[in-house]
């Protein structure tokens, strides 16, 4: 140790003469023979005193900074093979456990006896640590840089390319070595560096960023659009950065609400329908020219109309409601059928369809109001309303006619056909018969035989007249009075049978040719008064009252009744009797049931066997 | 005319409220030259139903000729129709059922396909010629 220090003292004139850096000297086998103050405070000396240097420490690479094989070392290579090593750098851990950074430079010295070989060591620490930082910073930029969508290339005032960051290199238009280095203006079409070289200036010029907008010059990015961003950079004064975005996305989106737009104001301004953007209130904020058609206003006028005033009153209720429903949410829309008052005053029947338009935070901003002119419909459907029901009184009409028509047959086919064939017969018997008593019988029957034949002639003629006078007068008749008149004609029958008759007239008059009503009250009493149940005190209440617009006249009686299910098909049909013991020739209700159709109304009865009957005549005189 | 061994039809019901055509058809009847026939007239039908609800038990039916007129009061033909039908069809197969009816619509004669029992419809006025060979006709039907 003594030694050695005075060896390293003896040499210290010779070791100090070379500046700052640390000198250590060895022997031939690597032994340190002498180290001068400055290697001292870079080397941790105790450890390595004595010993060999290149295994008495760890050395670490400057990448990676993992541990080198001593043999690897380069004053161990120096030791061995002679050559000189320059500035190479090591890391090395101090007491502190702080990695240093040491550069080293070997050579044998041959020309002295005590020394074989002298390292020379520096401190760089600060260098390699700065140059680590930098590294470090580099890569965090090709980090950003790939992180981003963007071309960044830093461009000389004259249109130089220098250099370019991006993540895709694909989205160059040319390889990086085609382009670097030379000028936009070779590289681009001229429309475009027009643009761009006069930007480059000005970003310069006035320190500001510019922008401009180009679609590809190129068909390999055909359609594409891209953004440029022209920024001076603050530390050069000549260069700029360019940083080229794709926006085909933004452009596509701007183009597609572009024709939206476009498509709407189309719609909007040459659609059949008037349509309308109303606010919540009910205020016109746009309107077509349809619109102002339909309603006969201005667009000046509309611009400060509130709809609310021209709905009709009758359907405003049913507007609101649906709208408040479409103001919650409720449904998109709703179309209903309402009038508004034209600007000449008068109503128009319009379809609406009301749909609800919202902002982004989800408000409801306006409506749109479509309306569709429908007055024209409504008048034909008015007219086909009207026609419907003027056929089904036609059909009726004619219903009644064709039952009327079969039943003449009916009543010929037998009323009229069998006295005819009576007639017939006593002829052929009275051609052969010779005895004087039978041919005087025959006569007789002959005789009533044409009895017969007229007074059917005689009834269906009164029928006839009755369905062809569709046109008698008619007159106020008075209930009570002619039921008066045909009440006096049965008192007899009304006495001796000894009739409990009640009358209850809410209706008193009525326009009706009085014979008809007359005739009619006649035959239901009559009815009524001939099946009376034996032993059984009658009771007859007729009534008169108002259903649906209509007079109805009820005769009501607690007699023998009739076996609706079986007989009602024919009560009112030509001679039909039902009841045996009675003097009917079933004409009665016929007649009855004639004059009443005749005049467009209606006979029916309800009546159960041993229960009564009701007639119940529907005059239907405002059909 | 024809064989007058078997003599089988005995007697001929008429169901008419016509009181004329009563008269001459039961002349007719009378004076049929053949073989005697008993005739029965009733006025409606529901006199004929009595008459032959109380005769069921000891008549032959085949024996009998009934003629029904379909427009009477109270009950018509056709309900009469209706009404034999709860009599059975043996009874009724039987029994010899003609519609008489001065009616020619269609809707009358088609009516009697309704009831296939009945063997005829004879339209008014009645020939006595030939309600003659129609009675020697089912006399000879054996």
């Amino acid at each position: 140790m003594e030694f050695h220090n005075q060896a390293l003292d003896k040499q210290n004139i010779f070791l100090e003469t070379l500046g700052f850096e640390g000198l250590v000297a060895l022997d031939y086998e690597g032994h340190i023979l002498a180290l001068n103050n400055q290697a001292k405070s870079l080397l941790p000396f105790d450890k390595i005193a004595h010993k060999k240097l290149h295994e008495a420490l760890t050395f670490y690479s400057k990448e990676g900074q993992h541990p080198i094989h001593p043999n690897e070392l380069s004053f161990n290579k120096t030791l061995e093979t002679g050559a000189v090593q320059r500035d190479i750098i090591y890391g090395i851990t101090t007491e502190d456990n702080t990695l240093i950074w040491l550069s080293f430079s070997s050579k044998l010295i041959p020309d002295r006896p005590d020394i074989h070989m002298l390292i020379s060591i520096q401190d760089v620490s600060p260098l390699v640590n700065e140059n680590k930082k930098l590294l470090d910073s580099k890569q965090e930029l090709q980090l950003l840089i790939t992180s981003l969508d963007d071309i960044v290339f830093e461009v000389t005032k004259e249109g130089v390319f220098k250099n370019y960051w991006t993540s895709e290199p694909d989205l160059l238009f040319y390889e990086p070595e085609e382009f670097l280095n030379k000028n936009i203006v070779d590289l681009f079409p001229s429309e475009m560096t027009e643009k761009t070289l006069p930007l480059i200036n000005k970003a310069l010029t006035y320190n500001k960023v510019y922008h401009m907008e180009f679609p590809s010059p190129f068909d390999t990015h055909k359609g594409r659009w891209f953004k440029l961003k022209i920024k001076p950079i603050h530390s050069t004064k000549d260069r700029v950065a360019v940083v080229v975005s794709d926006i085909s996305q933004k452009i596509k989106s701007l183009e597609k609400i572009r024709y939206n737009q476009h498509k709407f104001n189309q719609a909007f301004h040459f659609s059949g329908l008037g349509i309308s953007l109303t606010d919540t209130q009910g205020y016109c904020l746009d309107a077509n020219n349809m619109l102002s058609k339909i309603l006969g206003f201005s667009q000046e006028e509309l611009s400060c109309t509130n709809f609310f005033d021209y709905i009709h009153p009758d359907d405003i209720n049913n507007d609101y409601q649906q709208r408040q429903r479409l103001l919650k949410g409720e449904m998109d829309s709703f179309t209903l059928e309402k009038r508004y008052r034209h600007q000449l005053g008068h109503y128009v029947w319009c379809s609406v369809t009301t749909s609800v338009v919202h902002n982004q935070s989800n408000e409801v901003s306006f409506f749109i109001v479509q309306l569709q002119d429908i007055s024209e419909c409504k008048k034909n459907l008015e007219i086909l309303e009207r026609q419907k029901k003027e056929i089904e009184i036609v059909k009726i009409d004619l219903e009644t006619k064709v039952r009327q028509l079969e039943e003449f047959n009916h009543i010929v086919a037998h009323n009229l056909r069998e006295p005819v064939s009576n007639i017939h017969m006593l002829i052929d018997e009275l051609k052969d018969e010779n005895r004087k008593e039978v041919n005087k019988e025959y006569f007789k029957l002959l005789k009533s035989s044409n009895n017969s034949l007229t007074d059917t002639l005689q009834e269906l003629s009164e029928i006839l007249e009755i369905s062809q006078n569709r046109n008698i007068e008619k007159v106020n008749c008075h209930f009570p009075t002619i039921f008066k008149k045909v009440y006096d004609q049965f008192l007899a029958e009304i006495y001796s049978k000894k009739v409990i008759l009640t009358t209850d007239f809410e209706i008193e008059y009525l326009q009706y040719p009085r014979i008809y009503l007359e005739s009619i009250i006649y035959n239901l009493l009559s009815n009524a008064l001939k099946y009376t149940v034996p032993r059984v005190q009658p009771q007859i209440h007729i009534r008169t009252y108002q259903q649906n617009n209509s007079t109805l006249l009820s005769i009501q009686d607690n007699g023998i009744g009739i076996d609706l299910p079986k007989f009602k098909s024919q009560i009112f049909m030509f001679r039909k009797v039902f009841h045996r013991g009675f003097d009917s020739k079933g004409l009665g209700l016929f007649i009855t049931r004639y004059q009443i159709e005749s005049l467009g109304g209606k006979i029916d009865v309800i009546s159960k066997p041993n229960n009564g009957t009701t007639f119940l005549v529907n005059f239907l005189e405002n059909n | 005319m024809g064989s007058t061994n078997t003599i089988k039809i005995r007697t001929v019901t008429l169901v008419d409220d016509n009181a004329i055509l009563r008269v001459i058809f039961s002349n007719m009847i009378k004076s049929f030259p053949d073989f005697p026939l008993q005739i029965n007239l009733f006025e409606n039908a529901l006199d004929a139903l009595e008459y032959f609800e109380n005769k069921k038990e000891n008549l032959d039916p085949s024996s009998e000729i009934i003629f029904v007129d379909i427009n009477m009061p109270f009950m018509t033909g056709w309900e009469m129709m209706d009404k034999l039908e709860e009599f059975g069809p043996d009874f009724l197969n039987l029994l010899n059922i003609y519609i008489i009816s001065s009616s020619t619509s269609k809707s009358d004669r088609e009516q009697i396909q309704d009831y296939p029992f009945i063997d005829g419809y004879i339209l008014k006025p009645i020939d006595k010629l030939k309600l003659y060979e129609l009675i020697r006709k089912l006399n000879n039907e054996a």
